[in-house]
């Protein structure tokens, strides 16, 4: 008989493990602070217990990079650029939090586009890395777009990703910064007359931002394999 | 039921074996597993005790084995190994039972220096879904048009939850199965809308099948069980959305 109901498997993600279950062990490096908020009867402190646990996870890197529970080990292979090995799978864990609702071409292909971001060559000891934080601003701009072509990436030397569009004349950057910040710029050729113009925003704003200036010319996709 | 589009954050399969492994049998096993999964994180939970002045001396208990974290190199598979237990996890995109299953068993045969010949304790088997919604321009949803909770027996009035946490643990089967359901409102990563995470764990530490075949049977049948509460836990509508 299941009587005594154990403590969670833990999960992978941190997305949630409490031990709910009465007289289970707690097995989760972060249990105590739920568990004390349930045992006093705080259920505000619960709740937010439990959108901590979970932004730990949604923030798109329970690993070592963003959570201090966990401490990256010495990686399998010994040499200077196993951080930027290991910042990639970092990024690539962080795509699963959005995963479902993107096409497994898309997800190949920008999977692709990080394997060549994070080529090893290209990076030395110092530099600062693409960053999870600023990775997570871009899922959530794809997303907000709906349907765009994948975007060219690039790196700023604080470690912003940078997401591009071209469609002949007409050029859009974007830096995704912190917290859904976007900085923007583009160049766009409309009634024989080209003009530029820059900003910055937040994700859910981008769109209105950008209407003045036609932007389906880049978020419309142009073959079906770079829709997300 | 299978979708195409499953609401799947992470799944996951766990054994856990009677008497504690050691350090030496961790290194064994990650050794073993580093190449196919070669991102490496170790966290060690911490273990504090209070002593009450007044009360007896408690026994000393043994702080909690490190728990070690691997990564395969599409960031989309995880072992998660502790001397006494293995696990295989899987994140979105969610394949299938049988690549799960099939990853779980190759990851058992390259940690043999865990599990040996050890009783099983536990079989477990976790998923962990998260239902994006959206939301109106106040920031709000109603949660009845995705799952069935507890809280439509309650004398609420029809408006917008603000905050959601539900929790059930109990038993299946007449006591042969336990079962752990955690239930919330959490942030979602996409813009203006809520996540609705649906947390179920199926598991067994009594009573334990023997056999190799007995294993894998109650395997299965762990997670059809967890398939029958998922499905009886969701609303039409939300089952549209996985299409």
């Amino acid at each position: 008989m299941n009587a005594i109901p154990d403590s969670n498997i833990f999960a992978a993600t941190n997305a949630v493990a409490w031990p709910l279950g009465g007289g289970g062990t707690f097995r989760h490096p972060q249990a105590s602070a739920s568990a004390v908020a349930l045992a006093f009867g705080d259920p505000a402190g619960v709740q937010a217990s439990f959108q901590a646990r979970y932004r730990g996870f949604g923030s798109g890197a329970p690993s070592a990079a963003v959570n201090p529970d966990w401490k990256a080990l010495p990686s399998s292979r010994a040499d200077p650029h196993a951080e930027v090995f290991d910042r990639l799978i970092d990024l690539k864990v962080s795509t699963a939090t959005i995963a479902m609702h993107l096409q497994d071409a898309w997800r190949t292909g920008l999977f692709r586009q990080l394997d060549d971001l994070l080529d090893e060559e290209n990076w030395h000891p110092g530099d600062t890395l693409p960053t999870p934080d600023s990775f997570r601003t871009f899922l959530r701009l794809v997303i907000m777009l709906g349907r765009p072509p994948r975007p060219g990436l690039g790196c700023t030397d604080s470690g912003n990703i940078l997401a591009s569009w071209r469609r002949t004349e007409d050029r859009l950057t974007i830096e995704c910064r912190l917290d859904d910040e976007l900085r923007w710029v583009l160049s766009r050729r409309l009634l024989g007359e080209t003009e530029s113009a820059a900003g910055i925003c937040k994700v859910k704003n981008l769109r209105s931002r950008l209407a003045p200036y036609e932007p389906e010319v880049w978020f419309v996709a142009h073959d079906k394999h770079s829709r997300p | 039921m299978n979708y195409p589009h499953p609401p799947i954050v992470e799944a996951a399969i766990e054994f856990r074996f009677a008497g504690s492994g050691n350090q030496n049998d961790l290194e064994a096993a990650t050794k073993k597993l580093r190449s196919a999964y070669p991102r490496l994180e170790e966290a060690r939970p911490v273990l504090v005790t209070v002593q009450m002045a007044n009360a007896p001396r408690a026994s000393s208990l043994s702080p909690p084995p490190a728990i070690r974290k691997m990564t395969s190199a599409d960031g989309a598979d995880i072992v998660m190994l502790q001397p006494d237990s293995v696990a295989a996890a899987r994140l979105a995109p969610y394949r299938d039972w049988e690549d799960l299953e099939g990853k779980f068993r190759k990851n058992l045969g390259a940690a043999r220096a865990i599990v040996k010949k050890r009783r099983l304790a536990r079989i477990g088997v976790r998923f962990i879904n998260r239902i994006d919604v959206a939301q109106d321009e106040l920031g709000s949803f109603n949660h009845r048009d995705y799952l069935k909770l507890g809280d439509n027996l309650m004398p609420l009035e029809d408006a917008p939850v603000l905050g959601l946490m539900f929790s059930v643990t109990s038993l299946l089967d007449r006591g042969r199965f336990g079962v752990i359901i955690n239930c919330g409102k959490v942030d979602s990563p996409l813009v203006d809308h809520a996540g609705l995470l649906l947390d179920i764990e199926v598991f067994n530490q009594a009573n334990l099948p023997v056999t190799d075949a007995d294993i894998w049977v109650q395997v299965t049948e762990i997670r059809s069980w967890k398939n029958r509460l998922f499905e009886a836990s969701i609303t039409d509508r939300a089952r549209a959305m996985f299409q």
